[in-house]
């Protein structure tokens, strides 16, 4: 799709595409911890809101969507941190059987355990190649990390995260 | 890399959600304005209210009028603390059928003396109502760790406050910041050593019969209280003559607004009710209307409460229950609406338990959903809720997009809320034993109560300075 300007949007080919990829980065992003529904709601009017100063020359409209995205989720997660980092801890069990743990909770709400435990980029990576289904080289322009370096990153991430699944 | 446990977890936006937003989205739909190049008739207006701004500052600081204030607040302030009341004679005056007569805030129109009605949870003779057990308020009774004491030189070690069940929220944090940081403050001759470093100098209770116990004096009675009252009126005198018949120095004075809104996203419009509709849709108990008795509340959509309301499932957002907002809900909505059936209304007095639990008790059936902080997206999410607000997040500009609805017919405005004719507005106040509470200390209160109607998370609208100095005045008169 190619746009000039934000007015020349297709709005709802837009947001058909892009609507299974914010609610799905949000869903990882936040885990279970969070309505991916209302913070997904708020990222597209932010955004539609904000479309005037949506310059094409500088981002592509999906990089300046997920960029607004990511500001969604860390203001809700700064809010929210303590709460969730405790949460987090308590469910993990504590001899580590993600069998037992399997059994109680969602797939969902054991990732967001395990994510835990992962760094912030390490987190936000998986939610924008797993949530998002972004590309290595989308996540990279998105992340300023060079292509390789999202490689590299990701693959430990999905490494720690197997071990314990 | 074995990574298909991460792919196997997406999922598609559940439709209903996603034609929701589409719909809000397409709302949105007219072009934004583009910001407007400054004109250089713009920026000549702006450095001229600019230069004029400055010249009338420094006119005022030139003729020392804050001096000349400062030093009659001063001197007022010693002049009470020191014993040296009014005459009788003025006292007489000031203090009798219209000594309650507060301080009316400017805007108001002329101010009613009747009896306040319709305010709920707050009875208009409060000396006879029984206070609520602790459980029912979800606040401390307080008064079993309320030490009142007689510092040396015949000053008080402790003031009490008495408030009611609604305006708790509000001043618990009140004396919090006064015990962490009057010691610093007021460490001056009218307070001893000894009560500065016992640390606590606001001991705060919940207490429904406030204003009137103040009325009894002796050394359980508080020397202030701070009660809801319904806006745009003048609350009654709780006691205008002590047993002996002289005049009691008790004041009331306004110390900001509540009130509380309906909202829905405009997709589906504003939504008009009525307080006894509000109470039908959120109560869990309803009365029957057959005979005196209460059933558990089976409304499911608007229909079954008039058939003019349509056919959609009925459903709320709103602030937790346990917050200040919360609480005026409770209050001004439920309550408001289950005092509209009199056998109920009645229970007030006769089985305040039993009516508690009619009017002030919210179903948990999922129809209401606590929000700690409602986001204006939410309900454009779910057009069919309706957001109950506290109407100052509605002065906000994000939740400026929303349909606000009316109450009994009435559009919740400022003046409106001043004025009490939007019904789901109160006005909080601020009554003053002035013989026994030092005046340095309400001045202080008056003063943090307008930081703690600046914080975000409250729901109170704040006096502006003009009327705190009115306020100020009519104290110290």
């Amino acid at each position: 799709m190619a746009w000039d300007s934000a007015e020349e949007l297709d709005w709802d080919a837009l947001y058909s595409d892009q609507l299974p990829r914010i609610y799905n980065y949000f869903r990882f992003r936040v885990g279970a911890y969070a309505d991916a529904e209302d913070l997904t709601a708020r990222t597209f009017e932010k955004a539609w809101r904000a479309r005037s100063r949506y310059r094409r020359d500088l981002a592509g409209f999906s990089t300046w969507l997920f960029t607004i995205a990511h500001n969604v989720a860390m203001d809700f997660l700064r809010s929210r941190r303590a709460q969730i980092s405790l949460d987090a801890v308590e469910e993990m069990p504590a001899d580590g059987t993600p069998e037992k743990d399997a059994e109680r909770h969602s797939d969902l709400v054991r990732l967001s355990a395990l994510a835990a435990r992962l760094s912030e980029r390490e987190q936000e990576l998986i939610a924008l190649k797993y949530g998002a289904a972004l590309d290595n080289r989308q996540i990279a322009r998105l992340t300023r990390l060079t292509e390789s370096n999202v490689g590299t990153i990701l693959h430990r991430a999905v490494q720690a995260l197997r071990k314990q699944w | 890399m074995n990574d298909d446990f991460l792919h196997r977890l997406r999922k598609d936006p559940p439709p209903g959600f996603a034609a929701r937003l589409r719909a809000q989205l397409r709302l949105q739909l007219t072009p934004s304005p583009r910001p407007r190049a400054p004109s250089l008739l713009r920026n000549l207006v702006t450095v001229l209210l600019l230069g004029g701004t400055a010249f009338a500052v420094t006119s005022l600081v030139i003729s020392g009028l804050p001096v000349s204030l400062l030093k009659w607040y001063q001197h007022t302030a010693a002049r009470i603390v020191a014993g040296h009341a009014p005459a009788p004679d003025h006292r007489a005056r000031r203090y009798g059928t219209r000594a309650m007569r507060p301080w009316s805030p400017a805007g108001l129109g002329s101010a009613d003396s009747s009896t306040p009605q319709g305010r709920p949870g707050h009875s208009a003779t409060p000396a006879t109502n029984p206070s609520l057990p602790a459980a029912a308020t979800g606040a401390p009774s307080g008064s079993s760790s309320r030490i009142v004491g007689a510092a040396p030189g015949g000053q008080k070690a402790q003031v009490a406050v008495a408030t009611s069940w609604a305006a708790y929220p509000y001043v618990e944090p009140i004396a919090e910041i006064a015990n962490r940081s009057w010691p610093a403050e007021i460490a001056d001759r009218n307070w001893s050593a000894a009560s500065i470093a016992g640390g606590r100098h606001i001991d705060v209770s919940v207490q429904d019969s406030a204003p009137g116990s103040m009325c009894g004096g002796g050394a359980r009675a508080p020397d202030l209280a701070y009660i809801f009252e319904p806006a745009g009126t003048v609350p009654n005198p709780p006691c205008p003559r002590s047993a002996s018949g002289n005049p009691t120095s008790i004041v009331a004075l306004p110390a900001g607004y509540e009130a509380v809104a309906l909202a829905r996203s405009p997709l589906y419009g504003a939504v008009n009710l009525t307080r006894r509709e509000v109470f039908l849709a959120l109560a869990k108990w309803i009365p029957d209307p057959r005979a005196h008795t209460v059933h558990e509340n089976s409304n499911t959509t608007w229909r079954e409460l008039d058939a003019a309301l349509g056919a959609e499932p009925i459903a709320f957002l709103g602030p937790p229950l346990s917050s200040a907002a919360g609480r005026s809900l409770i209050e001004l909505l439920l309550e408001g609406g289950c005092q509209t059936f009199p056998w109920v209304a009645a229970l007030k007095s006769t089985d305040p338990d039993r009516y508690a639990r009619i009017c002030r008790t919210v179903r948990t059936d999922g129809v209401y959903a606590e929000v700690s902080s409602l986001a204006p997206s939410r309900l454009l999410s779910e057009p069919n809720a309706v957001g109950i607000f506290a109407y100052r997040d509605l002065t906000y500009a994000p939740f400026k997009d929303l349909a606000v609805g009316t109450l009994d017919g009435v559009e919740p405005t400022l003046s409106g809320i001043a004025s009490g004719a939007y019904p789901g507005s109160c006005a909080l106040y601020l009554y003053v034993n002035r013989a026994r509470a030092p005046v340095r200390v309400v001045m202080t209160l008056l003063r943090d109560e307008e930081w703690i109607a600046t914080r975000p998370d409250s729901a109170l609208l704040p006096l502006s300075s003009p009327d705190v100095r009115s306020a100020l005045e009519a104290l110290a008169r």
